[in-house]
């Protein structure tokens, strides 16, 4: 066998020792008369030599399969996004800002108004405006289209503030005091027209027409309660012959009962449980029928 | 089961003693177990090959923490497609095949997001574990930076002579392991080791490691 120095292939296993004996004394025969092929083979064993000093480090062992759930859970991942402008925190100040802009328009929402004066210290929302106390004591005159001004209110029946602030307190003392004066009126035309001397005999007829009014009252009561005694008669009777009945017919079951225990044929758990509720159950029974 | 990896889980007493047992077993039969539901023969075929499969990793893409991670992902996947393991292969071959393909997604992905990734450096803390009472410091340092050109030396080579030089070098495969593995004829396996030891011996002679010049 012969050997070139273009087959490459023949050198390479030559170098890793991977060919025969014919082979391997082919190779060495040319490398001994040929320079080049030699340094080749010389340098390829020293760079085989060089490359078994490179070891990788010896940092790795102990990995394990593991079931899922023999392992410990696993620690969600940390995801890191791109920051959100409504999840930017807010300086102190703009907090302070959007707090007190919050408060004043839920203040203008509930038309918040606050007053200090001579009257004190006063706080009120809602949208109804206090009305002028002449406007709020307008009352319709009867037979009048148009609202009246009532007169002022007395200091005592609206006290200060509380007049502006309740109208409806103005309106109805005013009622009051129109009420008043019309029964004022109408006692004073009564008594007007009863004025004079009244003649006996009519005295005299009014003592009689009450002692009838009387007696016929009196009359009407002794009939009414008679009604009543004959009513409570008719009901007890009635009740004492429901309780008889029912109390024959109950000791007419228990007999019945009784007679087929004494037969010899035993009670069964069931027919004693309703004998017995039969026993306990009939003065019940009885105070029910009415 | 929804698995998952936790490094250094905790086993019990039992579990050593099912550890035992298992240690005994091959791989396929392992695999058999694993598919018949038996987690515990899963862990032990993890705990066979999750250094080999870290190594790969490691020297494929030259990272350590991105190396951990397709080690987790490769045993993952392999869990999740036993059912699709027929045994026509070594085990080892699946699960190298696994690893080679996440590694070069993980090239691919580096492509298309370049950042300039530079091979884990030397570590203090490496340094103080590594070397032994007998070795001084300034070799310990010395096969650092032999560490650290050798990464970047095989960083240079094209994914598909990394891979046939890993795992030839490193897994001691033969010509035709690799070339089942990657898919390719025995030939092209030959080449691309011949053509990615005379770009390592290159870019080693570039870095001041000339081979035989210097004693590690």
């Amino acid at each position: 066998m012969s050997f070139s120095c273009t087959d490459k292939d023949t050198l390479v296993a030559y170098v890793y020792g991977d060919c025969d004996a014919d082979t391997r004394g082919a190779v060495e025969a040319h490398l001994a008369t040929c320079p080049a092929c030699a340094d080749e083979v010389g340098g390829f064993g020293m760079v085989r030599k060089t490359l078994s000093e490179w070891r990788p480090p010896e940092r790795v062992g102990g990995l394990r399969l593991v079931r899922e759930d023999e392992s410990e859970a696993p620690t969600p991942a940390r995801v890191l996004r791109p920051a959100r402008w409504w999840q930017a925190p807010l300086p102190a100040l703009a907090k302070v800002a959007a707090a007190i802009l919050l408060f004043a328009g839920g203040a203008a929402l509930a038309n918040l108004e606050v007053r200090y004066d001579k009257d004190g210290f006063l706080v009120r929302t809602g949208w109804q405006k206090p009305v002028p106390a002449a406007t709020q004591s307008a009352v319709r005159q009867p037979g009048t289209l148009e609202p009246q001004a009532a007169p002022a209110p007395t200091p005592a029946s609206v006290p200060g503030s509380a007049a502006a602030e309740s109208p409806w307190r103005v309106e109805l003392a005013s009622l009051e005091r129109q009420l008043r004066d019309e029964f004022r009126q109408q006692l004073a035309s009564v008594r007007t027209a009863s004025a004079g001397p009244a003649p006996a005999n009519v005295a005299a007829g009014a003592d009689v027409d009450e002692s009838q009014l009387m007696t016929r009252v009196r009359a009407m009561i002794d009939d009414s309660y008679r009604r009543q005694q004959v009513e409570m008669a008719l009901r007890i009777n009635q009740v004492e012959g429901d309780f008889q009945t029912q109390r024959k017919a109950d000791m007419a079951r228990l007999q019945q009962v009784v007679n087929g225990s004494l037969d010899g044929q035993p009670l069964s758990p069931l027919q004693q449980r309703n004998m017995m509720n039969v026993i306990r159950l009939n003065p019940v029974s009885m105070k029910m029928k009415k | 089961m929804s698995p998952g990896f936790v490094p250094g889980a905790a086993s019990g007493e039992d579990l050593l003693q099912d550890a035992a047992v298992l240690v005994g077993l091959t791989d396929e039969e392992l695999v058999a177990r694993s598919m018949g539901g038996d987690p515990e023969s899963f862990n032990q075929l993890i705990k066979r090959w999750e250094r080999p499969i870290y190594a790969l990793a490691y020297r494929t893409i030259g990272r350590e923490d991105d190396a951990r991670d397709v080690v987790q992902e490769t045993f993952l996947r392999a869990f999740r497609g036993l059912g699709g393991f027929r045994g026509q292969a070594k085990f080892s071959s699946w699960l190298y095949r696994i690893t080679l393909n996440l590694c070069r997604d993980w090239i691919r992905r580096q492509r298309r997001a370049p950042v300039v990734l530079t091979p884990d450096g030397v570590d203090l803390v490496d340094l103080a574990g590594e070397a032994d009472g007998a070795e001084r410091a300034d070799e310990a340092v010395a096969r650092q930076d032999v560490r650290r050109a050798v990464a970047l030396a095989m960083r240079a080579l094209p994914e598909e002579q990394r891979a046939a030089i890993v795992l030839k070098e490193y897994h001691d495969l033969t010509f035709q392991e690799i070339a089942d593995l990657l898919g390719c004829p025995l030939s092209t396996v030959k080449t691309r080791l011949y053509q990615g030891l005379t770009v390592l011996r290159k870019e080693l002679e570039r870095s001041g490691i000339q081979s035989g010049t210097r004693t590690v």
